[in-house]
């Protein structure tokens, strides 16, 4: 009887908002009195009963009528320990999500925490992290984990977030019946928006060049695979969780004279056996961070060998993952025949461009 | 003591319900998020327009909604047309083409396509803006991707990053330098002894290869210096036989006469030149020739590139039972070709 009103009396003076666990109670014990600090063990408990207190009581309004009043957050005898501010960071523009670690705050390692987040500062917009790391309107029982279950010391990311939106965290703990806190204090963090980055140099060596972009060849040699001086210096950068990767697309499918009406043809194909032939070869890539940027077949060869030019656009740089600073150094490749025809016309224009997966 | 035992169970069974109610009420369903999605301009140079723009979008699992269009919205700066081409031509391997019968307007930097069936969960989709996008000014950007109901609500969406540079191509620029080559076998062909009856053709002829990359081939000329067989110890020439008319001479048993037969021996399968041996010099039999002349004439030609045409030159010569008697019958002739570029 004592058990039951002691139900009732939280259920009517706690927190409606919030769905708690059913009530431990028996017909055979009860604990008639205790005390802290007197005797018995630091865990204070055993088979038969169990105490446990409360570090203090936050201060917070009453909602009320003209038939009825609660006390909003109204400590029970037994609280868990209210959890500090989780930690909340972005540590890598995100911006589809932001990691979290909750704070034990001096919790048993059975006290399960759940966790609250807004985009407004909890004015109109309250949701709670789920048992998957998104958001989602109401808290079930799944969604009450502990600190083990929300990552420990390595929090976890909670994902589905806007772009561009800041968003705010607090923690709530129980452990065991009738002991939930209040949320405590707010974190926030700030999702970046979706970024995609991209230039074009052209130099002899790893220089930053501005437009107009060009790579002159000079003259071709009969049976010898000539190199451009100039590289074509790609960057590219993103922070799509899938990557993406850059493609080029050729206007003249290789090397064309207006004046002789002739076209080197661009090929996939190892130039040195080639009487005639001209493509691009990757010649570097590289990183800061995230990545890897990597070369995409047939652009990956070495030697001599070099990938087609078309009209198709073609992806000969790839990141499958968030990338900082990529850069990649292009080679350009041709060779001429005997018949190839004379003039000082052939040229081509590759067009370059950049794609992120988000 | 009973009624104090009901009552509390009253109240703990009207809480319950409330408690259940609210619950219900905070389960609401919000718009999702595509699991992929990515738009990839085929330009991306300011200002500049677009000409085959791929949308890909991968609808997540779960997804139970009736898809009806989808909507990509472009960040202030890009324009679009009001009546785009859409077409899933082209789409990317591995992704399915948007279904339905596609219908797309532009409105300022909205486009909107109709007329798309429903999808199916965690399956990519894609279609191409064939025109009617222009970039705006360089910088970073986004699109807003969304698929929508028939009543235009909003079903699932993402927004994807891009970028709009000042230049994205590089011309490419090559020099093919002119060349020509003109080799002659040998520099002597030896008559033998001429008869009376019976033309005479030189045993080892020799020949000349010509090899070019102009574009309009090779032209090839011969002179003869004494326009006949001279010699300087019977003061006698074999004069050369006809004219310069366009038509070889064919040499009679009995009668003097000298002309010069060119045959083509390789028109070169390398390159993309076609010989053609001038009318004068296409002998056919082997008592024909070529008058020979002291001016530049014409012997051969090609049209195009070559790695290697072969003419071989063939003089011919005949007598009269009163030819001198010598042995120093004589002529140089000069053949001559140039590259034509």
């Amino acid at each position: 009887m004592n058990h039951l009103r002691k139900l009732l009396q939280t259920l009517v003076m706690g927190n409606l908002s919030v769905v708690g666990s059913l009530a431990y109670a028996s017909t055979n014990y009860g604990l008639r009195g205790y005390g802290f600090g007197t005797a018995g063990v630091s865990s204070s408990a055993s088979s038969t009963y169990k105490a446990e207190g409360t570090l203090g009581e936050t201060g917070t309004s009453t909602t009320s009528s003209t038939t009825y009043k609660v006390k909003d957050s109204y400590i029970g005898t037994v609280q868990a320990h209210v959890p500090i501010a989780p930690t909340v960071t972005n540590p890598s523009d995100y911006y589809n999500k932001l990691h979290l670690v909750v704070n034990v705050s001096g919790n048993p390692s059975d006290t399960t925490f759940v966790i609250a987040a807004s985009a407004d500062n909890f004015m109109a917009d309250t949701r709670y992290v789920q048992s998957d790391n998104t958001l989602g309107a109401s808290v079930g029982s799944e969604d009450r984990q502990t600190s083990t279950g929300w990552g420990g010391g390595s929090g976890i990311d909670v994902t589905g977030l806007n772009p561009s939106t800041t968003y705010y965290f607090k923690v709530s703990a129980m452990q065991g019946a009738f002991t939930e806190t209040e949320f405590g204090p707010t974190a926030s963090g700030a999702t970046t928006s979706p970024q995609l980055s991209f230039d074009i140099d052209v130099a002899a060596t790893d220089t930053e060049t501005a437009p107009p972009y060009a790579v002159a060849f000079g003259s071709l040699t009969t049976g010898s695979v000539t190199t451009a001086t100039d590289k074509i210096w790609l960057d590219f950068g993103t922070n799509a969780q899938a990557g993406g990767g850059v493609y080029v697309t050729d206007t003249n499918s290789g090397l064309f004279s207006t004046g002789s009406n002739h076209t080197i043809a661009s090929v996939s194909t190892d130039l040195a056996g080639a009487g005639e032939g001209y493509g691009l070869q990757i010649a570097s890539v590289t990183e800061s961070g995230g990545g890897p940027f990597s070369k995409v077949s047939p652009y990956n060869l070495a030697g001599e060998n070099v990938g087609l030019l078309d009209t198709s656009t073609r992806q000969i740089l790839s990141s499958t993952l968030p990338i900082q600073a990529g850069r990649a150094g292009v080679y350009v490749k041709a060779i001429r025949q005997g018949t190839t025809p004379a003039a000082s016309d052939y040229t081509d224009t590759l067009t370059f461009t950049a794609t992120a997966a988000f | 003591m009973k009624g104090y035992q009901k009552k509390p169970q009253h109240i703990w069974l009207a809480l319950f319900g409330i408690v259940l109610g609210l619950g219900a009420l905070l389960k609401t369903v919000s718009a999702g998020e595509f699991s992929q999605a990515y738009i990839r301009l085929n330009r991306m140079a300011a200002t500049t327009a677009n000409s085959g723009i791929l949308v890909v979008f991968t609808v997540p699992a779960g997804n139970s909604a009736t898809e009806a269009k989808v909507v990509v919205e472009f960040s202030a700066g890009f324009t679009v047309a009001a009546s785009p081409t859409i077409t899933v031509t082209g789409i990317p391997a591995g992704a399915t083409a948007l279904p339905g019968t596609l219908v797309a307007a532009g409105s300022t930097t909205t486009l909107t396509v109709t007329g798309v069936t429903n999808l199916t969960a965690a399956t990519q989709y894609a279609f191409i803006l064939s025109d009617g996008v222009t970039n705006p000014s360089a910088g970073a950007h986004t699109a807003t991707i969304t698929t929508k109901t028939g009543a235009d609500a909003a079903i699932d969406s993402k927004i994807v990053g891009l970028r709009v540079i000042s230049d994205d191509q590089v011309t490419v620029s090559a020099t093919v330098d002119p060349t020509f080559n003109w080799v002659l076998s040998g520099n002597s062909m030896a008559l033998g002894t001429l008869s009376s009856s019976s033309v005479v053709s030189v045993a080892s002829p020799i020949t000349v290869t010509a090899t070019t990359n102009g574009t309009n081939g090779w032209i090839g000329w011969v002179k003869s210096q004494n326009t006949g067989l001279t010699s300087a110890s019977a003061s006698n020439t074999i004069a050369t036989s006809g004219t310069v008319d366009g038509a070889p001479t064919t040499l009679s048993t009995g009668a003097e006469g000298y002309v010069l037969d060119a045959d083509l021996t390789t028109d070169s399968g390398t390159g993309d030149g076609t010989v053609t041996i001038a009318a004068e010099y296409n002998g056919g039999t082997t008592s024909a020739g070529g008058t020979l002349a002291s001016t530049l004439t014409q012997f051969a030609s090609s049209d195009g590139t070559t790695g290697g045409d072969v003419i071989t030159l063939i003089p011919r010569a005949t007598i009269s039972t009163v030819t001198e008697a010598a042995t120093d019958y004589t002529d140089t002739l000069d053949v001559i070709g140039a590259g034509n570029f």
